[in-house]
């Protein structure tokens, strides 16, 4: 088959690799229809992961048709049409029981090399480091599901790929950051980032009744998005300071729950040989935290700061004593997706939300090292990628292809 | 790195006691008093002695060495490779320089033979005062002596050669090749006394701990069959139970030594708890596994806890061994917790990649990238 290989910093590369096999007995193997570039692959695609080995493949945003099944999966049949969650839960460790189920005790091989860096060791993820597994990943034409009794949901006739494909992930993600901010009616709540998780932030905050929602970014792009898609009030921090921004937007309290979708850029998450090097990087990019240092600020006296946006190790410089004396609740994790399929498929069907609204661009597979370029470099146009594994390559013709990018 | 040099840092410590988890710390291991070879009642003075001879034979070597390597022409006619009136060029029948392609110049290639003997002598009188391992050095020396004295030989029958002064300088050389002998055997035997009774009183004794969300009797029951413990187990190649009580084990310790023992049960209280000893092993070990109702009910608290004697015999086995650590134990435990909670232990073994680099094709061995 035909597998996103990650071979270094900017060098992925389509490759022949071999088709994937059912390894143990509750995977399935998905034909994989669609797949999706996320934020957090960028870092991987800058090569600040050092738990990456060349070769790797990518991808932990993909739903797609099951097409063999391990002996021990009931649920699921071959034909079946599924979207799978990014994190990998077994169903039955004390976290999976729980509905914790990015903090699987179970699924990560690699544990004793997360809980080297972390103290405790997350669940295993698809494409995204051997520090959380080293599970082969979905931009492929074929991947292996581990644990597919307790991942994939089957998705319902009369839903398109486009429209469901982002329950892996980034929807989740962005709706538990909303979640988190425990909302009532007439809260406030600022997002930093309008990413596709800031974008599903702001809109799930909506959804969850929040009166105002401030979208916090620097490409006109993306805030227009926030506007147009979800009422939110866009607040550009090139222009402003958000601070004083905030401040007299909210009548000087500040908003009653604030969100980082940023993260740090430098995700680095690393093995004990990387420490240094992991320091070393962090210190030179001191400004990375800045949005969380913002929302930390930011926030209203016992409000409540959600943290999506990804950090891997160590940040500097935060006003911790902000947050302790004004009785700030923090509230982050890497999202628990299998709880939030059911429910959001729901709200899908209900028409509640389309959550295809943040595609800007439609690829290829073997485009997929130009898809990485565009949303890393055209972050103001390109805000969301979506590949289609099978879909064959269009004969060359003199004529000018139709234009793939359909800016909302 | 310990300083290998008998008596430097005398051992002060006191023998360790039984060890507290092993179950029948008095009769699971051989006994202890595994006769020495070396007695501590021996005098310091003597290892003194020892001391100085190897760093005396140290130096005099890298004094001859670099005599040698600077001088080799002077050396030669020293101890009478070259006749006094005879120059090398143009002899056509002479001595060790044989063993080489004759060169246009003679001399020259016998300058080389004697200053790449120069180098050797520095090297092993380098490698002798800098320590921490002197043995390999000493033995190095005895080598190159018998190097030496083996030219010798054959400039002997060389008629070209002040055989007086040859014959001499042979006497000399024998008499430092005994010195190196004896440094080197008193040397090897002292290091090994050094070692084997911290080896044989040493015990590894290592806790590990894990939940597991399954209640006690069903952890008993899968750990009880002990055939299902090579499955967690990564380094027991398999169990074969062979009666109530005992059982034969065969593991792979790392660098792929194979230990076989067998085991026997001396406890077994149902759904609580299991503990053993290993009967006729290299390495003797001694162990048990408790299950505990972990608090609030959720599930089991599994504690295993364990002691390795180090070999007596083998060094290279008690240095791979001595590092078996207590990770194992805790990943063979977490195996055993994937086991029971989901019923199959996750893996990537066997998952399609790209190219991999070298280094993990090699000894990763995780690629399952054949094109």
């Amino acid at each position: 088959m035909r597998a996103n290989c990650w071979y270094g910093a900017h060098e992925l590369r389509v490759d022949e690799v071999p088709d994937p096999k059912i390894l143990n007995p509750r995977d399935v193997i998905l034909k994989i229809t669609s797949t999706a570039i996320c934020g957090s692959d960028l870092h991987l695609y800058d090569g600040y992961i050092p738990a990456m080995m060349k070769g790797d493949i990518l991808g932990h945003e993909f739903m797609g048709e099951v097409v063999e099944v391990g002996r021990d999966v009931k649920n699921l049949a071959v034909g079946d049409r599924v979207v799978n969650p990014f994190p990998i839960a077994c169903g039955h460790c004390y976290f999976c029981e729980e509905s914790l189920f990015s903090l699987c005790e179970n699924s990560n091989p690699n544990a004793w090399m997360a809980e080297k860096l972390w103290g405790h060791s997350t669940a295993g993820f698809f494409g995204y480091s051997h520090l959380v597994g080293g599970y082969a990943g979905g931009q492929a034409e074929y991947a292996r599901v581990p644990f597919a009794d307790v991942g994939p949901i089957k998705v319902p006739d009369g839903l398109t790929d486009e429209q469901v494909l982002f329950l892996s992930d980034v929807f989740p993600t962005g709706y538990m950051a909303a979640e988190n901010c425990s909302i009532r009616p007439g809260d406030t709540v600022a997002v930093w980032g309008c990413g596709p998780v800031g974008q599903f932030a702001i809109k799930s905050a909506r959804l969850l009744g929040a009166d105002r929602v401030i979208a916090i970014d620097r490409y006109p792009g993306r805030l227009r998005m926030a506007e147009t898609q979800s009422g939110a009030e866009a607040l550009n921090y090139e222009d402003v300071d958000v601070l004083d921004a905030l401040r007299d937007m909210t009548g000087g309290r500040g908003p009653d729950a604030c969100i980082d979708a940023v993260g740090m850029e430098a995700h680095l998450p690393g093995v004990v040989g990387a420490y240094d090097r992991v320091k070393q990087a962090l210190m030179l990019q001191t400004d990375r935290p800045s949005a969380l240092r913002q929302a930390m600020m930011a926030v209203r006296n016992g409000g409540i700061l959600s943290i999506p946006g990804v950090y891997g190790g160590f940040i500097d410089k935060v006003p911790f004593g902000s947050v302790m004396n004004r009785s700030i609740t923090i509230r982050t994790g890497q999202t628990h997706v299998q709880r939030y399929l059911k429910p959001l498929l729901e709200r899908i069907q209900k028409g509640e939300i389309d959550p295809s609204f943040i595609i800007t661009h439609r690829l290829r597979l073997d485009e997929a090292a130009e898809g990485y370029r565009m949303f890393r470099d055209d972050q103001n146009e390109c805000i969301k990628v979506v590949l289609k594994p099978w879909e064959t390559p269009s004969p060359r013709t003199d004529e000018p292809a139709p234009p793939r990018t359909q800016l909302h | 790195m310990a300083n290998e040099f008998p008596g430097t840092r005398p051992d002060l410590s006191p023998p360790p006691p039984p060890h507290p988890y092993s179950p029948a710390a008095s009769s699971a291991y051989p006994a202890s008093g595994v006769s020495r070879p070396y007695s501590t009642t021996r005098g310091w003075q003597e290892f003194a002695l020892q001391r100085r001879i190897a760093a005396g034979v140290g130096w005099f070597g890298i004094g001859l060495g670099l005599f040698e390597l600077a001088a080799p022409r002077t050396l030669a006619r020293l101890i009478g490779l070259e006749a006094p009136s005879t120059r090398w060029r143009g002899a056509r029948r002479m001595n060790a320089a044989q063993l080489l392609p004759q060169s246009a110049q003679g001399d020259t290639v016998h300058s080389l033979i004697i200053r790449g003997l120069g180098l050797r002598e520095i090297l092993s009188g380098v490698g002798i005062l800098a320590r921490p391992r002197p043995v390999p050095w000493l033995w190095s020396r005895v080598v190159g002596d018998t190097l030496d004295l083996s030219l010798l030989g054959l400039a002997l029958n060389s008629s070209r050669t002040d055989r007086a002064r040859l014959a001499a300088a042979t006497a000399a050389v024998a008499g430092v090749t005994a010195l190196d002998i004896y440094a080197s055997v008193e040397f090897t035997r002292a290091r090994r006394a050094r070692r084997m009774p911290m080896t044989v009183t040493r015990t590894l004794p290592l806790e590990a701990t894990i939940i597991i969300n399954r209640s006690p009797e069903e952890c008993y029951r899968f750990w009880h069959d002990l055939e299902n413990l090579p499955r967690f187990m990564r380094s027991v190649e398999s169990v074969r139970v062979e009666s109530d009580r005992r059982s034969h084990w065969v593991a792979r310790a790392p660098g792929g030594i194979r230990l076989e023992w067998d085991s026997e049960i001396i406890d077994d209280t149902p759904d609580r708890l299991i503990s053993w000893h290993s009967l006729n092993a290299d390495v003797p070990n001694a162990g048990s596994v408790h299950f505990d109702p972990a608090p609030g009910g959720r599930g089991t608290l599994v504690r295993v806890r364990m002691s390795h004697d180090m070999p007596t015999l083998s060094g290279i086995a008690a240095k791979v061994i001595g590092k078996v650590p207590e990770r194992q134990v805790r990943e063979d435990l977490r195996r055993f917790k994937q086991i029971m909670e989901t019923g199959e232990i996750p893996t990537t073994r066997g998952q399609p990649s790209g190219r991999r680099s070298f280094f993990a094709r090699r000894f990763r061995g995780d690629s399952a990238h054949e094109s």
